[in-house]
């Protein structure tokens, strides 16, 4: 293990795969506003690198940034002293759970695998069954949104483990959301470049009347033969442009670039890129699904369905808005942020739940086994045929 | 300097690389400074990229460059070094892609960044870098390298 503090006893020990150096995806971006969140709440954290992806020289960036940092193997964790281990990875073994003993163990979901192998039309078997695994063994977990919940029990998972919480993420954005935007016909898509995204469709929107004078930036990662396709006509070659898995400054430049930013998923567990425009002031057109609708409210302009037909009517109709209305809706969405979504907000829930789990009250020994149960393997497609 | 990349974009994913090494994912995102910063990045396009590849004893030196195409810039800033030892000796198709696996933070938007991928044959037609788990969009072919007598051939 190495590790920028000396100290080996801790409020809580956050977990990650992730953090906001090249990040892998939306997970980085709540990590930093738990870190954000955290530090201005005082509570003592450590950061646990684990199972991660960086390089020497980005292991080295990260001991550098963040302090009470260490990077791992989970043995090392029974060397380390708190009451609550967070965990936020989707690759973890679920053996780290018996490196945890002694500690609360909460896990965020930040999404559901079969959710995610539903809607992507992927077969992630493997690591489906890993995550059912840690949920079954782990003493608390997080979902992240209401939307989340309800898939949560409509795969069976209450059989798992009943013990859920939901706590909506939450943002640190250091940018000043500009009262002014000057049209500049570019409409934006952020994110992983995968089926449920639906990322063709600002392309497809802009063959469509009306938008012939517009361009789209595509921001993400996971570039495929299918978006290869796409840009086989000329025209949106031209009209196209991807930009690549975006972070820091050119993220910012991503959403000063942009009019709109569509997200037409057809699951989005919370949407953390619709926390981001809203923070920024970019207004958001969206598939009326899933935590997307839990996080904008009114503050959207709303595809009914995940279909192109919707997604385009939606686009209309976000066209035909004048200035003053589209300012509007986003400035709501940006109260909306400043009011229930800032990391400080997502940290203190955080904050709350550990000092439940970790208190001897009611709440966290209810029908909680006195030890924890071990992992099983197993996938629980038997617990899914009985809740049905 | 050479790594495979993801084997795919979807959470949950392990990931992993070609053990045997049949392709090549090369790319300076992630790992600091280069050795080679003291040449200039080359200016090319997708019509004059073929002399951005030289080879020195086993190794295949990509140089540093900035490639316009489709409206964009590909910029690799510092030569790219890719130990031939570890490959097949095989026929190998050298490709400019566009990295999406690394997070890129330049604001400039016009820029991005480049990476190189080495192809193979595979019955009549060359794999793609798309169809493999690199997460990466194929700009422009630099030529081949015949790793087996160690040559470079044009594109």
């Amino acid at each position: 293990m190495i590790a920028n503090c000396p100290a080996r006893a801790f409020d809580v020990i956050e977990i990650t795969n992730e953090m906001p150096i090249n990040r892998l995806g939306g997970v980085g971006s709540v990590i930093d506003g738990l870190i954000q969140g955290f530090h201005a709440l005082r509570l003592n954290v450590l950061w646990f690198v684990l199972d991660h992806h960086y390089s020497t020289t980005e292991s080295a960036q990260l001991l550098a940034t963040y302090p009470n940092l260490a990077i791992g193997a989970p043995a090392d964790l029974q060397r380390l002293h708190a009451p609550v281990a967070h965990l936020h990875t989707y690759n973890h073994d679920p053996r780290l759970l018996d490196c945890l003993r002694g500690k609360q163990v909460v896990l965020t979901v930040h999404s559901l695998l079969q959710c995610e192998a539903e809607s992507n039309g992927v077969d992630l078997g493997a690591a489906v069954a890993r995550q059912e695994a840690m949920i079954r063994g782990c003493d608390h977990v997080v979902l992240v949104s209401e939307a989340e919940q309800r898939h949560y029990r409509r795969l069976g998972y209450t059989a798992l483990n009943d013990r859920v919480s939901v706590i909506h993420n939450g943002l640190a954005c250091r940018t000043v959301a500009s009262a002014e935007r000057p049209p500049r016909r570019r409409l934006g898509f952020c994110g992983r470049l995968v089926p449920r995204k639906r990322p063709e469709y600002v392309q497809m929107i802009l063959k469509e009347s009306g938008f012939e004078d517009y361009t789209s930036l595509i921001a993400g990662r996971g570039f495929s033969p299918y978006s290869r396709q796409l840009l086989e006509d000329p025209e949106l070659r031209r009209r196209v442009r991807y930009l690549g898995w975006c972070g820091g400054a050119r993220l910012e430049a991503f959403y000063h670039a942009i009019d709109v930013l569509a997200i037409p998923s057809v699951y989005e567990p919370f949407g953390m890129v619709a926390l981001e425009a809203m923070a920024r002031g970019v207004p958001v057109l969206c598939t009326r699904t899933d935590g997307l609708v839990e996080i904008l409210a009114d503050a959207a302009v709303y595809a009914d369905d995940g279909g192109y037909t919707s997604f385009r009517d939606a686009m209309w109709r976000w066209r035909d808005m004048d200035a003053h209305a589209c300012r509007a809706m986003a400035t709501a969405a940006r109260a909306r942020y400043e009011r229930l979504f800032t990391a400080t907000s997502m940290a203190g829930r955080y904050r709350a739940l550990f000092d439940a789990l970790a208190s001897p009250g009611p709440h966290a020994g209810a029908g909680r086994p006195t030890a924890r149960r071990r992992p099983n393997t197993a996938h629980p497609r038997t617990t899914r045929q009985e809740s049905r | 300097m050479t790594h495979a990349g993801r084997t795919a974009d979807y959470p949950g994913h392990t990931r992993g690389g070609d053990e045997r090494l049949q392709r090549v994912y090369a790319s300076t995102a992630g790992t600091g400074t280069a050795a080679h910063t003291a040449a200039p990045i080359r200016r090319v396009t997708t019509g004059t990229a073929a002399g951005l590849l030289s080879m020195h004893r086993s190794t295949l030196r990509v140089a540093a460059f900035w490639l316009r195409a489709w409206g964009q810039i590909y910029v690799n800033p510092t030569a790219l070094d890719i130990d031939l030892g570890r490959l097949a000796p095989a026929l190998f198709r050298v490709v400019v892609i566009h990295d999406f696996q690394h997070e890129d933070c330049n604001p400039v938007l016009d820029e991005c960044r480049a990476a190189v991928f080495l192809a193979r044959r595979v019955d009549v037609r060359w794999e793609e870098a798309e169809s493999h788990p690199l997460e990466c969009r194929t700009i422009a072919l630099l030529g081949y390298v015949d790793n087996a007598a160690r040559t470079i051939l044009p594109p």
